[in-house]
């Protein structure tokens, strides 16, 4: 039954727990015990949160007892990436200059995950502050393709990739700022989705890029890529940047989708996406979806975004330029990691450079100094 | 410190040879509930430490929201400032280091500040006018305070260790900037102080903040540079720091004249630099040194969205603004009938307040503008209070002019009704009645003072009987003098002439 039960889609775990076939306490003993079992070999996890999983999962289980309404997801358990802040859970970003650090809050889409009843199993691998695309740049070690572990989950957010793909989480949430989401979704098989910037709030989301980053969902099927964005998302006063105006019906369009029937359905295809600088396989995959969701019924669109062209080059002055800001807090003043230097005098300004020096590896310190150099007016 | 001290120059010697330019900036902390971008209250002298969030505690992952009453007061301010209102404008991250700085950068405004191109008019105590042109006013939020321990002075250099209070980190505050104030001349240090000190009024008519230099709620800046005439370029300038009182401000702009005046005539030139002003001696001393265009690598806050002010809402409030401070000066002199200087004189001596509140409490503007300017000023004076601080209340002033006005009192057991009142013995009436101080007008009692007084003094009766009225005042004051005062004066001078014109 429960490597049976790992095996699941999220729709399906509950569908199990609204009948009353299986309970979140189960479910969740299920993703540790598959957790104990192959995450020694994966590494897709820096902390496991069997206790706290479990008591969440118990509290589920009550409410649903109880007859109370839930969410559809209420119960199934959820891993989240490590660069998301939990209240009581350690969270590092993936880098040494957090380590130990524990939030006093939570950010608002993990408020919304225990408010809806899901377990947090644990907090996942990723490249250090997200700034990598194969989770080889962890402070805390890599973490390996659960499909050939001498092989990528790519990055950053291999960690909520790989326990997806190894039936160690059935859900997991990801961010993005570059292809955080999607790249290892592509590598491990998984499904990642970045929703629109604004969609899901940022609220206890550690930055890299404000004006980039945005957290979205991993999973293993696009309904529950649906459903897991419909209940992360919609307006948070608590980010300024976040969309007013409430989701579509997402959960709804997939599972209309899943019937194989597009009729009606337009999709736009963006003509500069298909230029030059993509690997054949890449663009011949491109070219079979396009046709399967013809073949389907979807009338297919060619649409023109003609700023797509400086995207690339817009992002790699952004994305340092706003690094370098929003990592200037971690300083060793007021939480995680604080180095004293060696010799001479304790200041301020040297125990900053201390702390830096030693808390941040060589990725974060290039994009911080490239950043700061983007800063500098003339 | 190592600084070498050049001889000042006299202040009137530097002004005779040197034009002075000053340019202000000021602070003020803003009096919303909330902080700036956060819901942590805005509070003072709180446990340390107590009044933050992970906001304004720069904590990883936290984002700003604005606060939509610190925009509206930024919005009253541009506006008593004579300001443009931006349609849109955006917040930017001012980078830099420093550990009472949560996130090491501030969320401040840089080349779109909310408001622009003002200017506001400065009274001096002379009366003169003198208009300050408004470069900007923009919002951003206060940094958290630096205590240094151990060491000299409370100052960085030298202390064992610092803490840091994140209590104020976050607070709202609007900066305004002015234009280089030119053309004060040797005034410039007068027009600096009148002009925060205008400011401070003008905040508090508004509302916006309880401007209470002693608590830091308003902090200058001053810029100060000196030039061999009013039609050459700008000389080099120097910035004062956090000068915290209107007296300071003052000193710190005479004392930089005098300074900067010794250095030029020395052939030396004025480094660009801030400085701190002492209270104790009066002096400024050099801070550090500063870049023209120091490099806070500003870059628009992507945290945040635009701010965009409706046309309607900046109407609403222009609106509902209240009457500012130097036009409900004018409207209360007009309606009080002062001359220029008694107005001056009240405003000066921090009466105005009390004195509407006196006439509000019935009593007639001249009568309360006498008694506060004089006797209670007097006794203000004395015991080194301010005038609300005596145990004398509006009403109590009041209620005394009316007995006098009513004739139950005169002028002189007034003025002992009011020593009993300061003394804590009650309200005038009731000081009156357990002192005894009613006027005396019952002619019984009167007539036999009379009679005695007369008696006493045939010769002054014969002049008055042969048509020198001169005399009668010197019966009245032995009437005055055996009723202690308390004798109606009128009525003892119609007694007089009825008895000595029956005799």
């Amino acid at each position: 039954m429960s490597a049976e039960l790992t095996r699941r889609s999220a729709a399906e775990l509950a569908a199990l727990l609204a009948s009353g076939e299986t309970s979140s306490v189960e479910l969740t003993r299920a993703h540790l015990d598959r957790i104990a079992a192959v995450d020694d070999a994966v590494a897709a996890f820096l902390h496991v949160d069997a206790e706290g999983a479990l008591a969440a999962a118990a509290e589920t289980d009550r409410r649903r007892a109880a007859g109370e309404e839930l969410p559809e997801l209420a119960g199934v358990p959820i891993a989240v990436k490590d660069v998301v802040v939990t209240k009581g859970l350690p969270t590092t970003a993936g880098s040494k200059i957090l380590e130990g650090w524990v939030p006093p809050y939570d950010a608002t889409l993990v408020e919304r995950l225990r408010a809806a009843g899901l377990p947090i199993l644990g907090k996942t691998n990723m490249d250090e502050f997200a700034m990598g695309s194969s989770t080889e740049f962890s402070a805390y070690g890599p973490t390996r393709n659960p499909w050939d572990l001498e092989r990528i989950p790519g990055g950053s957010g291999g960690g909520s990739a790989a326990a997806v793909a190894a039936f160690e989480a059935p859900l997991a949430i990801g961010t993005a700022t570059g292809g955080s989401i999607r790249q290892p979704g592509a590598v491990t098989g998984t499904v990642g989705a970045k929703p629109t910037y604004g969609g899901i709030s940022r609220y206890g989301l550690i930055a890299m890029a404000s004006s980039l980053d945005q957290a979205g969902p991993v999973t293993r099927t696009v309904l529950d890529a649906a459903l897991l964005h419909e209940l992360i998302g919609g307006h948070d006063p608590r980010d300024a940047t976040s969309l007013p105006d409430p989701l579509g019906p997402l959960a709804a369009a997939a599972r209309e989708g899943a019937t194989g029937e597009l009729k009606g359905v337009r999709v736009g295809v963006v003509a500069e996406l298909g230029g030059e600088g993509y690997q054949s396989g890449v663009r011949d995959r491109f070219a079979e979806s396009i046709e399967l969701l013809r073949g389907a019924g979807a009338e297919i669109v060619e649409v023109h975004c003609p700023s797509f062209e400086y995207a690339l080059a817009a992002y790699y002055l952004i994305m340092p330029a706003e690094a370098s800001s929003n990592l200037a807090k971690f300083d060793g003043m007021r939480f995680g990691l604080r180095v004293e230097p060696s010799d001479g005098p304790v200041t301020a300004e040297r125990v900053m450079a201390a702390t830096r020096g030693a808390g941040f590896g060589d990725e974060v310190k290039r994009r911080v100094i490239l950043g700061t150099y983007a800063h500098k007016p003339g | 410190m190592t600084e070498t001290t050049t001889a000042l120059v006299p202040y009137e010697d530097a002004t005779a040879r040197y034009d002075t330019v000053i340019g202000i900036e000021v602070h003020v902390e803003l009096g919303t509930r909330s902080k700036m971008f956060c819901p942590a209250p805005a509070v003072f002298g709180e446990e340390a430490n107590t009044s933050v969030s992970p906001v304004s505690l720069g904590l990883p992952g936290a984002l700003p929201v604005v606060n939509e009453a610190a925009v509206e007061y930024a919005i009253r301010i541009g506006l008593a400032l004579n300001c443009e209102i931006a349609e849109t404008c955006r917040f930017a991250r001012k980078n830099y280091f420093y550990p009472d700085i949560p996130k090491n950068y501030q969320i401040s405004q840089y080349d779109e500040p909310i408001a622009h191109d003002g200017w506001l008019d400065v009274e001096l105590e002379d009366g003169t006018v003198f208009r300050v042109e408004i470069e900007r006013a923009h919002l951003e939020e206060d940094a958290g305070k630096n205590t240094h321990v151990g060491g000299s002075a409370g100052r960085i250099h030298g202390a064992e260790y610092s803490l840091v209070d994140y209590n104020r980190a976050g607070i709202p505050l609007v900066e305004i900037v002015t234009r280089p104030i030119t053309g004060a001349g040797e005034r410039a240090p007068e027009v600096a102080r009148a002009y925060v000190q205008t400011l401070r009024d003008i905040f508090r008519a508004l509302e916006v903040s309880e401007a209470r230099m002693e608590r830091g709620n308003v902090r200058a800046d001053v810029n100060v540079s000196l030039r061999p005439a009013p039609d050459a370029p700008f000389g080099t300038r120097t910035e004062t720091k956090n000068v915290n009182s209107f007296r300071s401000i003052e000193r710190a702009v005479r004392f930089e004249v005098s300074r900067q005046a010794a250095v030029l005539d020395a052939g030396g030139s004025v480094t660009q630099e801030t400085r701190h002003f002492h209270e104790d001696t009066g002096e400024t001393t050099s801070g550090r040194v500063k870049s023209d265009s120091e490099d806070y690598r500003y870059f628009p806050e992507p945290d945040l969205v635009p701010l965009a002010p409706s046309r309607e809402w900046v109407e609403e409030i222009r609106a509902s603004l209240p009457e500012l401070p130097a036009a409900r000066r004018r409207r209360l002199q007009s309606e009080w009938g002062f001359a220029d200087s008694q107005m001056r004189d009240v405003v000066n001596a921090g009466a105005l307040d009390i004195i509407v509140e006196t006439v509000a409490a019935g009593a007639p503007p001249a009568a309360a503008r006498k008694w506060w300017m004089g006797e209670l000023a007097r006794t203000a004076n004395e015991r080194g209070v301010a005038l609300a601080e005596l145990p004398v209340t509006p009403a109590h002033v009041a209620e005394l002019q009316s007995l006098v006005d009513a004739g139950r009192i005169n002028d002189k057991l007034a003025r002992q009704a009011l020593e009993g009142v300061l003394a804590g013995e009650g309200t005038p009436s009731q000081v009156v009645e357990s002192r005894g101080l009613e006027v005396v007008s019952d002619d019984g009692a009167l007539l036999a003072a009379v009679d005695e007084a007369l008696a006493a003094q045939p010769d002054v009766v014969e002049k008055i009987r042969s048509g020198n009225q001169g005399p009668v005042g010197a019966i009245i004051g032995a009437v005055m003098k055996a009723t202690r005062g308390q004798a109606d004066a009128a009525r003892v001078r119609e007694l007089v002439l009825q008895r000595v014109g029956e005799g």
